[in-house]
């Protein structure tokens, strides 16, 4: 894995495959790229390890780290797509899902693909390129701000500094010269990006692809994004080989695999047959489920729904779905519409407030002493806790209860003493100023209606922490979601 | 669920009993206390998860049963509909009632040694 892959942290991975192996009979180890010396590393610990499978968890250059490694050794090779660019992925299809990653590694197929040889020494599976996609590599390698964001910053810069190369392409003792802005050698054919910019790629077939992009075209870059129709060979060229050398008058930028190598002025390359077992996504994916269900029988029938949709152990239902939160946030945002327009009331911005049932009621309680307590008024605190239930409501996907269960927590918390605050003002209505609020009743029995959905939800998270401490595990980081 | 619903609607009457009968400043204020709480521990306990929140209505099916001889007030009536009111709501509240679902061995299981979601067998 590598943990900088991606500009995102790699939490949700490393929880999502602890809790998928937490009571499966299969042995994992997990290595954590560092940037040096891990080639070497690798293959110790893959000597040590012995492994059936290995997974790559990052971006190309990850992936590429570890292709190389495993090199003519027949122990396949698995893709979890975490990095910034995640072409070979996109290129096999593979889920970007932990659960449908983890499905690709049971139940895909394993298979030879060829690899490509550069100057010798350079292993590269996806695709390599000289020019424009090089700079922009070497760009945003340089750049501090990772993810897309990074990468659309730098196309704008590639762009404002393109040039046009002066290149000769020897291929079968035949030259070719010709002026371009990129020459990509394609063992794949389609960028992380989704542009298809070898339509003929095949992984397969002991030939690899050279693309000539002669003139930058708007008609061709649509055609490598979402057509997929020949180019035109004016602008954009396509070969084939199983070797050649590619001459540069001057220097140019040059990248392998996503990995930036420099300035070069010669790039040779060679195709290596069947070089690597890679893990291709199950064909189909339903099958491959029915096929997990059914191996993993009803001894880990609780792991199963916990790793798949998110059922935590022991229990029926995941109390962090959509279909369970959707409605406590619903109601939390009409009691967010009616704690606001009694706090406009409170505040003098409106003169009047709606009372149907019992007269000055509302006025009453709206100003009483008990509403000016705290130096805010008690309605705009009641809006800010429906506002709190809101922000920790919503975010996190339908596994927070333990990727994020500081969130869960907080939302728990937020929900629980809201509800309590609310019990006591409607107490306080009757026994302190002999009157009621109708807004202010309605308010409370949200919030009390808003107290059981939430506590699920927390409930499964402090189980999920408990876990964690039985096994001896942090749980201060399971707490931020750092680690199950 | 049934016993839920019956303390929420006792609840709910308890709102209107201080307008319905002359109970004296501390009775009708008691009232208005226990209400709301009975009120607030019914819904709570409907869901499942929760369901023993529905203890917390023994306390105050108790208190208000006691409250109708303890607290001074010179009207009967009051006293017995409080009397009956709070057996009433301490009675429902000591029901238990089925769940249909598991919840990995629920709030307890935070405090057991093995707990129910921590089971190789969890979830069968």
């Amino acid at each position: 894995m590598n943990p900088v892959a991606g500009g995102k942290h790699k939490a949700d991975w490393e929880t999502g495959i602890r809790a998928y192996f937490q009571q499966l009979p299969h042995r994992y180890e997990l290595y954590n790229t560092t940037g040096a010396h891990d080639k070497e590393s690798l293959r110790y610990w893959l000597n040590n390890w012995k492994p059936d499978k290995v997974v790559a968890i990052g971006g190309d250059g990850t992936l590429k780290l570890v292709a190389e490694v495993l090199l003519h050794s027949d122990i396949p090779l698995c893709i979890f797509p975490a990095g910034s660019a995640n072409g070979m992925a996109r290129e096999l299809n593979v889920a970007t899902t932990v659960d449908g990653c983890l499905e690709t590694l049971f139940y895909g197929t394993p298979r030879k693909i060829d690899v490509l040889r550069i100057n010798g020494t350079e292993v590269c599976i996806h695709l390599s390129d000289i020019g424009l996609n090089a700079q922009l590599v070497k760009y945003f390698e340089e750049n501090d701000v990772r993810g897309k964001l990074g990468y659309a910053r730098e196309i704008f810069r590639v762009l404002w500094r393109k040039r046009l190369m002066q290149l000769s392409i020897r291929r079968d003792d035949k030259t070719m010269v010709r002026n371009a802005f990129m020459v990509v050698i394609a063992n794949a054919g389609v960028y992380g990006t989704g542009a298809r910019i070898n339509p003929i790629g095949d992984l397969h077939d002991g030939l690899f692809e050279v693309v000539i992009l002669r003139k930058l075209s708007v008609v061709e870059l649509l055609k490598m994004l979402f057509l997929n129709r020949p180019f035109n060979p004016e602008k954009t060229e396509l070969l084939q080989a199983h070797a050649l050398t590619i001459r540069v008058k001057r220097k140019a930028y040059f990248q392998v695999d996503g990995e930036y190598l420099g300035k070069t002025q010669q790039v040779e390359a060679v195709i290596d047959k069947a070089a690597l077992t890679l893990i291709f996504p199950p064909a189909d994916r339903e099958e491959s489920r029915q096929r997990l269900e059914d191996d993993m029988g009803k001894e880990t029938k609780g792991l199963k729904q916990h790793s798949r949709s998110g059922v935590p152990p022991g229990w029926d239902y995941n109390p962090s779905e959509w279909g369970q939160r959707v409605p406590l946030l619903v109601i939390a945002f009409i009691g967010f519409l009616i704690a606001a327009y009694l706090s406009a009331y409170q505040m003098g911005l409106i003169h009047e407030v709606w009372e149907p049932f019992f007269g000055r009621g509302s006025a009453e309680i709206l100003h009483s002493p008990v509403s000016r307590l705290l130096p805010i008024p008690d309605a705009v605190l009641g809006a800010l806790g429906y506002l709190t239930d809101l922000a920790t409501g919503i975010p996190g996907g339908t596994r927070r209860w333990y990727t994020k269960p500081w969130l869960v927590i907080i939302f728990g918390i937020a929900v629980g003493p809201l509800g309590l605050a609310s019990i006591l003002l409607v107490i306080s209505q009757p026994v302190l100023y002999h009157h009621w609020c109708t807004l202010c009743l309605i308010s409370a029995l949200i919030t009390v209606l808003m107290i059981s959905p939430a506590m699920d939800e927390m409930l499964a998270s402090l189980q999920f922490l408990h876990r964690v401490k039985r096994k001896g595990s942090s749980v201060w980081k399971a707490f931020w979601g750092l680690h199950a | 669920m049934v016993a839920a619903i019956l303390n929420l609607l006792i609840g709910l009457i308890l709102f209107f009993l201080p307008s319905l009968f002359t109970m004296g400043q501390a009775m009708s204020q008691n009232v208005f206390i226990v209400a709301p709480l009975t009120l607030a521990f019914s819904i709570i306990s409907m869901w499942e998860v929760n369901r023993s929140v529905r203890f917390f209505n023994v306390v105050t099916g108790a208190w208000l049963a006691a409250s109708g001889f303890v607290l001074p007030t010179q009207y009967l009536l009051p006293r017995v509909v409080c009397g009956l009111a709070g057996a009433c709501i301490f009675l429902l509240a000591l029901i238990p009632s089925k769940t249909k679902q598991n919840y990995g061995g629920g709030w307890m299981s935070l405090f057991q040694k093995h707990p129910p979601h921590d089971s190789p067998k969890s979830n069968q």
